[in-house]
């Protein structure tokens, strides 16, 4: 072997690929294997390479050993548990993050909230109410924006004003000019106030009711938007009742299926 | 002039037909209700399994947690043992009980190796050895394994299977679910980490 004149060269050197070699590693090519014996031929830094790495490999296989600390040998309670135990196992998986004392509260204020969201999101299907249209008026008030302000109606304030007459949007826009211009009259408020939403989905989709399509037909004309601001309105108003309804059935079986991983968990021994 | 391949890893533990065939007949009887043969499964490889998890783990606690959840699973899911080795299945079920908790770790690094310098670790050095020997090996044994704990957690797992256990790399791959050459390539990668590491404490190694 030739000793290596400059031994920093031997950080250039790819030592992997020496390692490689004492390895015997068979993905070796034939040019990889001429460069390595090349290199341990000359170089006595790669040549000792393998002294070393064999070194440290039978020191490693007698490394010290600790005790085993226990006898891991099963005992007929131990199988029996681990025998019946795939269910117990999949429920303190599920439950690891819990903290019962806190998710079991939680979990029947979601129960209850769910129940009441499903309750007044299937009010309106049953035959609807004075209360019931509320959000959709106060939804439609809150969209409605600039169009409605610019072409205030006879059939659009003819149906906010009855229908949300506690809003703090509707009154803002009850203040504008035209819809104090144009004030409804008793016989109208009759008329507009047992199907409001209904009155309100008309006015504001297309404009289906005699009244509303000029109106609406002018309203397009000098606001291309507000037709499809009315059929997002349409769109609010007919979706919110679903989406309760959805929103409060998976927010109550949440609940209901967190309070019974919870109480499995308190059968199974599992502490808090 | 060392221009040919040497042997780099020790002589590993022998991996006999007969005892193949003697762990299947336990596994046989264990799977017909008899809980002894199991215990007696448990008892030939406790020491091994534990062997090897406080060596990839580092810490006595976990690798006895590991090795209790690795002979737990083996009872649970011996109806699946397929393969000729009992020994190279119920290694896997500890490397995964042993990946877990290295993987723990990583989530909340507190005190990585807490118990290497623990007089609990006893080298397997002869009683008949002079105390300077066992001085020696104990020492010895301190500087391996710091090193060991500066490479990474794959490259101990591989080097810890293929230099101690003599599991080739077609099994540790197997085990560890990575492809030969990654195996190969954590082995080697591992090897010329170590040997930076413990190029201070060579001469210790010589004697």
């Amino acid at each position: 072997m030739t000793a290596n004149p400059h031994p920093s060269e031997h950080a250039r050197h790819d030592r992997l690929l020496v390692v490689r070699f004492l390895e015997a590693d068979d993905d070796l090519r034939p040019a990889e294997l001429e460069q390595a014996r090349a290199l341990i031929a000359g170089c006595a830094a790669c040549a000792a390479l393998g002294t070393e790495l064999r070194l440290i490999a039978d020191a490693t296989s007698q490394m010290a050993l600790p005790r085993r600390p226990r006898d891991f040998r099963m005992s007929h309670q131990q199988a029996a548990a681990v025998r019946n135990g795939g269910f117990r196992r999949f429920v303190e998986r599920i439950t690891a993050g819990f903290r019962l004392d806190v998710v079991r509260p939680l979990a029947g204020a979601a129960v209850a909230i769910g129940l009441l969201l499903v309750v007044v999101g299937s009010l309106p299907r049953l035959g609807g109410t004075a209360s019931a249209p509320a959000p959709a008026s106060q939804r439609f008030s809150a969209t409605a924006g600039p169009s409605v302000k610019a072409a205030p109606t006879e059939s659009t304030t003819g149906v906010m004003t009855p229908a949300s007459p506690g809003s703090g949007d509707v009154t803002g826009q009850s203040s504008q000019p035209g819809a104090q211009s144009s004030p409804m009259t008793p016989q109208e408020m009759l008329t507009a106030s047992p199907e409001p939403t209904a009155d309100l989905r008309i006015g504001a989709v297309a404009g289906n009711g005699e009244k509303a399509s000029p109106d609406v037909a002018r309203d397009s004309a000098e606001n291309p938007g507000s037709v499809q601001v009315g059929q997002a309105r349409a769109d609010a108003a007919g979706d919110s009742f679903p989406s309760l309804l959805v929103l409060g059935a998976v927010l109550a079986s949440v609940g209901l299926i967190v309070i019974g991983l919870s109480w499995l968990a308190r059968r199974i021994g599992r502490t808090i | 002039m060392e221009d040919q391949p040497v042997r780099i890893r020790p002589a590993g533990p022998i991996h006999n037909e007969e005892y193949h065939v003697r762990d299947r007949a336990l596994v046989r009887a264990a799977l017909d209700g008899e809980l002894d043969a199991f215990n007696r499964l448990v008892e030939l490889y406790q020491d091994t399994l534990y062997a090897i998890c406080v060596r990839v783990v580092g810490d006595r606690d976990a690798a006895g947690d590991a090795v209790q959840e690795a002979f737990f699973s083996a009872y649970r899911n011996l109806a699946r043992f397929r393969g000729d080795s009992f020994r190279s299945w119920l290694t896997r079920i500890a490397m995964n009980a042993a990946t877990d908790i290295l993987r723990n770790r990583k989530r909340r690094p507190a005190d990585p190796f807490p118990e290497w310098e623990d007089e609990a670790w006893q080298p397997p050095a002869d009683e008949s050895e002079s105390p300077e020997r066992t001085a020696i090996m104990r020492q010895r044994s301190r500087v391996i394994a710091a090193a060991m704990t500066e490479i990474t957690d794959d490259q101990r797992t591989a080097i810890v299977l293929y230099d101690i256990e003599g599991y080739d790399y077609q099994e540790i791959a197997d085990m560890t679910g990575v492809s030969l050459g990654t195996v190969k390539s954590r082995i080697h990668r591992g090897r010329l980490a170590l040997r930076d590491l413990l190029s201070p404490d060579m001469e210790l190694l010589r004697e």
